[in-house]
């Protein structure tokens, strides 16, 4: 059984139709790549399964249950969990306390216990500040950790957002561009990241980038979406002689870079 | 001792010190101050932490107020009960006006909250044979133990133990998975809800905590006012409360302090001006945000980063 | 009876209408809501009343002279309390809105005194007879004067240039800013043209009751409820839901209850914000990321 397993989904903007009718699935410890032109409505696929929009058509299972329906914040504790194209961070605290406010959910004492700063509250608060540690450590932020985010550079606040999505110690991660605004040196890094999240810790991978490179070197499967259509769907190598993908991408000739 | 817990305890020294060498005046103003802080916490906990706004704060403090009133010379129960009742109705509504903020955000809410406290006045006003209408309510004065306090003098202290608890309690929170929580939905909601925080569960705490907060200090001014009515409960209290919060400073237990003493204080230096007073609080609240958008508890901090400290506002 | 009601509640609410739109405008431009809107048209509306009792001028060219007052007010306003917070958090506008809100307000006060003062109207309330029906000329006239001020601002936002600038930078204001719109400029303008209606409805409302310095809040907040209903962002929509506000106001009034009149804004605005938040014509657009 897929992971997660998308179909029929439709969904239009005043009118505008961004997605329509697609289907797909992403299978256990699987990368999928997500490309295609700007605008076909790629971002918004990944905003309809971490359900920050919902879906007017369609169905997204998630381990066989359904997500339409639930709540943004539900989503993420089923362990979906994603990074930004624009980047969405807290940007006035720390990288440190952005990690643990990605885990920060698995770790709650009561309200009465917050309140009044009973042990149990300051049990759960060692318990997360450990584990940011640790994750800390293991992603080599040691250095930045006690930084604020707005005050680092852009592809380290880029690090910081993986990091956080990390920590909801997430089955399924959504990355929306990890690659955008890099050179190709830090994109081969993304890439082995990537590929790397998937190795050591068995997360499947819905990966959207404009980078072919890194698409083509990290991803199991491709799809390919145009104007919210999907046109093609196949391996790497399959993608890469497809017509209708070359023709698609050859129609607009200002975002493939 | 560490430099944080040691300018606390300064300040609470130079606090339980300050009414020696008043009068009765003076014990009143002092009253207040701690009155005034204790809404100044609350809205530390809504606006500062929660970033959401309240307009209508006065109805929570006239649901504490009244609450505290009824419960006291209705049911004759002690003073404290009251208090305790004043804050849980107040939190009850606050609870129930966070409903709306559920499904919106800044400006609406805003709206909501004004239009909540308008009603509250009028039904305060209307429902003549529980809150004396038009007459308004006479309270009792506070009394511990089955004795009476006469004087404002022993009444500041109490006001001063229970504001510290509150300041307490908000500064747990503050520090707390709870609080932070709320901070992050203030900083970005997209990315907290995808990190699994639920923005409705922490609106409604963030709305009823900080309503119980106000309403305990409604329910305390009351009986230190002796006589309630609706017109104290104004649109303009609330807006002094709002002034009084970002002027002292919303993102700091400090800054709620030091705005109770500005309200309860600015009303006394300014008294010369009559009816250009309530202008010049308009004033120095634009003036606030435009130079000085960290409240008066932001010189502190200025102070204190010369010195190579952590500023006081950060939790 | 119930026609007559029908039709001053449609006064009422164009009444309404003119602040609401004032609102919508410069929430739209700017993002920010001005609470202090009632109180700059209460201000206005008192400027224009001394200009009456000073010079003796017509109401009709006071009512005109309404405009530039209004405009000034606004434009002023802008420059001096809200130009330095362009760049600030969102709710540092809306406090210093707030700020605007007391100087106003008690600035009314401290210059015109609490007394309440007789506003002539330009309207008899004499009946006219419309369909069969009776109503106040006072009320069509409410209504013709609003309908001009909407016509102005159609063809405003239609024709010019600043009114198309101001639409653009409405929709998309990083993108109207990189087509060269200057949106400094687009806040300035909403800023004058909403304070010039929203003196207007002052002078509309004035003469209906007594002008004093409280005049305006019972208004503020019915525009608001009117403005919430058609969604905050359209303009149509807000004229329409307050018009809807005006007419059941009035049946409220009749046959329910006249003490909660006007806290019944205040139980619509919440209906509306729990059933329906975006407004009753308006889709609601999720944030994109
Ligand atoms: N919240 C939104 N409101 C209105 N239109 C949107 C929204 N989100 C996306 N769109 C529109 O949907 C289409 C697809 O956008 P998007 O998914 O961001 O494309 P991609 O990520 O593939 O570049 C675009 O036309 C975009 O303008
Ligand atoms: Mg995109």
């Amino acid at each position: 059984m897929a992971l997660l397993e998308l179909s029929g989904i439709s969904l239009s903007f005043s009118g505008l139709r961004a997605l329509s009718d697609v289907s797909f699935s992403v299978a256990e410890s699987q990368i999928v790549g997500l490309i295609g032109p700007n605008g076909a409505g790629k971002s918004t696929l990944i905003n309809c399964v971490s359900h920050l929009y919902r879906p007017e058509r369609g169905s997204i299972l998630f381990n066989g249950q359904e997500l339409v329906g639930r709540s943004t914040p539900e989503v993420a504790a089923m362990g979906i969990r994603r990074t930004f194209q624009n980047l969405e961070l807290f940007r006035e605290v720390s990288v440190r306390e952005n990690i643990t406010l990605g885990l920060v959910y698995r770790y709650r004492a009561g309200i009465l216990s917050d309140f009044l700063n009973l042990p149990s509250a300051r049990a759960m608060r060692r318990e997360a500040n450990a584990e940011t540690a640790a994750i800390i450590e293991r992603l080599g932020l040691n250095d930045v950790a006690d930084v604020r985010v707005c005050e680092l550079s852009y592809g380290l606040q880029k690090s910081v957002e993986m990091a956080r999505a990390l920590a909801g110690r997430p089955k399924l991660m959504l990355l929306d561009e990890p690659a955008a605004g890099m050179n190709p040196e830090e994109s081969r890094r993304v890439a082995d990241t990537v590929r790397r999240l998937r190795d050591e810790n068995g997360i499947s991978i819905l990966l959207v980038e404009h980078d072919m490179r890194v698409v083509m070197s990290a991803c199991d499967r491709i799809v390919v979406l145009d104007h919210g259509e999907k046109i093609a769907e196949g391996t790497p190598a399959e993608i890469r002689n497809s017509p209708a993908v070359i023709k698609a991408y050859l129609g607009e000739d200002d975002d493939h870079a | 001792m560490p430099p944080r817990k040691l300018v606390i305890f300064l300040v609470v020294a130079v606090l339980a010190a300050l009414p020696f060498g008043l009068g009765n005046y003076g014990y009143y103003i002092l009253a207040s101050v701690m009155i005034y802080a204790m809404v100044g916490l609350s809205l530390n906990i809504l606006i500062g932490m929660g970033g959401q706004i309240s307009i209508g704060h006065a109805g929570f403090w006239a649901l504490g107020a009244y609450a505290s009133a009824i419960v006291v010379t209705k049911a004759g129960l002690p003073f404290l009960v009251g208090v305790l009742a004043g804050g849980v109705v107040a939190g009850l509504f606050g609870a129930l006006v966070a409903l709306p903020a559920l499904r919106v955000q800044g400006h609406y809410l805003a709206i909501a909250t004004l239009g909540f406290a308008l009603f509250v006045q009028q039904m305060l006003f209307e429902w003549e044979s529980f809150t004396g209408g038009r007459q308004g309510l006479f309270v009792p004065r506070p009394s511990l133990f089955g004795t009476e306090m006469q004087s404002d003098f022993g009444y500041y202290y109490v006001l001063l133990a229970i504001f510290l608890l509150l300041a307490w309690i908000a500064h747990n929170f503050a520090k707390s998975h709870t609080g932070r929580s709320l901070m992050a939905l203030r900083m970005s909601a997209v990315a907290a809800e995808c990190c699994g925080i639920p923005r409705p569960k922490h609106v409604i705490i963030a709305f009823a905590t900080s309503a119980f907060f106000t309403g305990v200090s409604g329910a305390l001014f009351a009986h230190l006012l002796g006589h309630l009515s609706t017109e104290t409960f104004s649109l303009a209290a609330s807006l002094s409360f709002l002034s009084m919060a970002v002027i002292g400073g919303l993102h700091s237990r400090g800054g709620a302090l030091l705005g109770g003493f500005y309200l309860a204080l600015a009303p006394e230096v300014l008294r010369e001006f009559k009816d250009a007073q309530m202008v010049i609080y308009g004033v120095l609240l634009i003036l606030c945000v435009q130079f000085l958008p960290g409240g008066l508890i932001s010189i502190v901090d200025v102070v204190r980063s010369r010195l190579g400290r952590k500023p006081l506002g950060t939790p | 009876m119930i026609p007559q009601l029908v039709v001053s509640g449609l006064a009422l609410g164009s009444i309404y209408a003119l602040l609401a739109l004032s609102l919508v405008l410069i929430n739209k431009a700017t993002d920010v809501v001005n609470f202090a809107q009632g109180e700059m048209a209460m201000v206005g509306t008192f400027v224009c009343f001394t200009l009456l009792a000073r010079t003796g001028l017509p109401l009709v060219i006071i009512l005109v002279l309404a405009v530039p007052i209004g405009g000034l007010i606004g434009i002023v306003t802008e420059r001096v309390t809200m130009r330095p917070l362009q760049s600030a958090p969102p709710i540092n506008s809306l406090i210093a809105t707030i700020g605007l809100w007391m100087v106003f307000h008690h600035g009314a006060g401290w210059i015109w005194g609490y007394d309440p003062v007789r506003f002539p109207s330009l309207f008899s309330p004499n009946p006219v007879n419309i369909l069969g029906a009776r109503v106040a000329e006072n009320s069509l006239g409410i209504v013709g004067v609003s309908f001009l001020v909407v016509a102005v601002l159609y063809v405003f936002f239609e024709y010019t240039r600043a009114g198309i600038a101001m639409r653009a930078a409405s929709m998309n204001r990083r993108a109207a800013q990189l087509m060269g719109v200057n949106i400094g400029r687009v806040s300035l303008t909403a800023w004058g043209l909403a304070t010039a209606i929203s003196v207007v409805s002052g002078l509309l409302v004035a003469p209906l009751t007594f002008l004093d310095f409280d005049i305006m809040f019972a208004v503020l907040l019915k525009a608001f409820a009117g403005a919430i209903l058609g969604g905050f962002n359209s303009l149509v929509g807000a004229v329409v839901g307050c018009l809807v506000i005006g007419v059941i106001e009035n049946l409220f009034a009749a046959y329910i209850s006249a003490s909660f009149k006007d806290t019944f804004a205040f139980a619509i605005i919440i209906a509306v914000l729990m059933v329906r938040p975006q407004g009753l014509f308006t889709r609601q657009i999720a944030k994109k990321v």
